[in-house]
């Protein structure tokens, strides 16, 4: 199997991205970038929320549990892990 | 189209011209016999239910304020407690919304009453609203062409009045392209300003919640409930409440537009749009509106800039959507390994598993610094170009779209021109600037950009425009 359908625990035989290639080329090609007055961070490290615990909302819970795509009277299901 | 929608609808409400039980109704109706295929599921029970409370507020001699009463539609890309939230995927065929995206509550909490949740490209993946399990979405003008991407559903809610406003994601310009493709106004706010919590992630470092409406008041309105800093998402700022009220009708003369020479020149430019686009700028000059033209980055630099960071990341974001916890799994298989792969292959779409593998490309050994690396670097330089270019204008004006809509059916044959048609709006993405896709007499709208920020004098200027001309 493909290395990149495995990294992307995809399998997609039919997937083509051969076209997507061709921005490699251009941005490799691209020169003289000037970066002076660029913000250094979108996201920044002082905007932090309060560390205060929240208890999930029953309803939410109960959706959640809805959602799991395998269930077993109370017990979830996942595939299974070791041979 | 200058009026607001949103109040001439609350006053019709006030003075008991029509019940909100009526109005939603009509939208239910509208929305079910609507051949667009602009939305994925249509939210009749839990709309009545809400309409039948601002009926008894208003029964009860209370006025409507806010969006009180106001339907609305939401992209299905936002997680809405208790409906379905397909992102127009097989893997989330089923998955039922734990919570409610914080744009949206909001928006709820100022009594505005979701309708439908609204058909859209695959995880946000597409320019044109065909890659989605429940079929392309029609443009609201002309069946045969798309209605644009990845927020079609949305844009065409709007342009046939199904909805009053709606709410839409945009990545790299799928707000602003569907509002040109169907002739609606069309906010990519400032990156921060609207909390992406609850918005399924396509790429973080620039998905953007805004709104499409029929006039710039309701866009300006909606916003104002949207936006604010939220303790979910890291990334929001603060940000004032625009005066709607005070919007002048005047163009105030003095103002400085910019004009990219690589936009209006690039040989891929519809000439129908380049000539009325030209004479716009005209007429703005004519108003003592001053006009320079600017360098920049060329739009096959800027797509490739912006494609790379958005498959890197979109890569990483949907590496959560395995079917271990939630959407449909692949049942029955040898190992694990079998589990994800299948889940993953029968879950995501051709144009999802592209970008999916694309962007696995780009973050593995040997691509990472060369091309991933590179295309942040590239886009520092964007930034700082659009940091330089505002110290001198106001505003950059600029078409949507080089093309007119495609026909549905062509576009999907060829993605490398798909991409490539986004080259107008993804360099607005890249340096979180917040841009309008106003209806003026363009083909496919103009986009108006403007600093960091400055949303509310993009709304004031586009008002002035509307009114003036």
């Amino acid at each position: 199997m493909d290395k990149l359908q495995q990294l992307s625990n995809i399998r997609a035989d039919e997937v083509n991205i051969s076209k997507i290639t061709d921005f490699f080329e251009t941005i490799k090609n691209v020169k003289d970038i000037d970066t002076e007055g660029a913000e250094d961070h979108i996201v920044k490290s002082d905007n932090l929320r309060e560390d205060v615990v929240h208890n999930c909302d029953p309803e939410e819970k109960a959706l959640i549990m809805e959602n799991f795509p395998a269930q077993q009277g109370t017990y979830l299901v996942v595939p299974k892990v070791i041979q | 189209m200058s009026q607001s929608t949103i109040q001439d609808i609350q006053n019709k409400l006030n003075n008991r011209e029509i019940t909100c039980v009526q109005l939603v109704q009509e939208k239910i109706e509208a929305l079910n016999a609507s051949t667009k295929n602009a939305n994925n599921t249509i939210l009749a029970e839990q709309a009545l239910k809400k309409a039948k409370y601002y009926d008894k507020k208003l029964a009860a001699g209370e006025k409507l304020t806010g969006l009180e009463g106001i339907p609305f539609g939401v992209k299905d890309v936002y997680l809405l407690k208790g409906t379905i939230s397909t992102a127009s995927s097989n893997i989330l065929k089923n998955y039922k919304s734990p919570y409610t995206a914080t744009a949206i509550q909001k928006l709820i909490d100022a009594g505005a009453i979701p309708v439908c949740k609204e058909n859209c490209d695959q995880f946000g993946h597409g320019s044109t609203n065909e890659n989605s399990i429940f079929g392309a979405t029609k443009n609201a003008h002309d069946d045969s062409k798309v209605a644009g991407g990845s927020s079609g559903g949305s844009a065409v809610n709007v342009a046939q009045g199904n909805t009053i406003f709606s709410v839409g994601g945009d990545t790299g310009g799928s707000i602003r392209q569907p509002a040109g493709y169907n002739k609606v106004f069309g906010l990519k706010p400032t990156y921060g300003r609207v909390s992406r919590y609850g918005l399924m992630a396509y790429t973080s470092s620039s998905d953007c919640v805004g709104p499409f409406a029929n006039s710039v008041k309701d866009i300006a309105t909606t916003l104002n409930v949207m936006s604010g800093k939220d303790g979910k998402d890291q990334t929001t700022v603060v940000s004032n409440a625009i005066d709607v009220d005070s919007f002048s009708t005047e163009i105030k003369p003095g103002t400085k537009i910019g004009v990219y020479k690589s936009f209006i020149e690039h040989p891929s430019l519809e000439p129908s749009i380049k000539a009325s686009f030209n004479t716009l700028i005209e007429q703005l000059q004519s108003k003592g509106i001053e006009v320079s033209e600017l360098d920049f980055f060329d739009g096959d630099t800027l797509t490739a800039t912006y494609y790379i960071i958005a498959l890197a990341e979109t890569a990483s974001n949907l590496s959560r959507i395995d079917g271990i916890a939630y959407g449909n799994r692949a049942m029955d298989k040898d190992n694990l390994a079998s589990t994800y792969l299948d889940t993953r292959g029968e879950g995501f779409s051709e144009e999802t598993k592209r970008r999916i593998i694309a962007g696995n490309q780009v973050l593995s050994v040997g691509y990472s610094d060369e091309i991933y690396k590179k295309a942040l670097l590239v886009r520092k330089g964007i930034e700082a170009k659009f940091a330089k270019d505002f110290e001198e204008i106001d505003f950059i004006l600029s078409p949507t779209s080089p093309l007119l809509p495609p026909t549905i059916g062509e576009s999907m044959k060829d993605p490398l021109a798909m991409y490539l048609s986004d080259m107008y709006t993804v360099g607005f993405s890249l340096g979180g600037l917040p841009t309008l896709s106003a209806p003026f007499n363009v083909p496919n709208n103009v986009q108006i950009t403007a600093a960091k920020g400055k949303d509310e004098e993009i709304l004031r200027f586009a008002y002035a425009i509307e009114q003036s001309l």
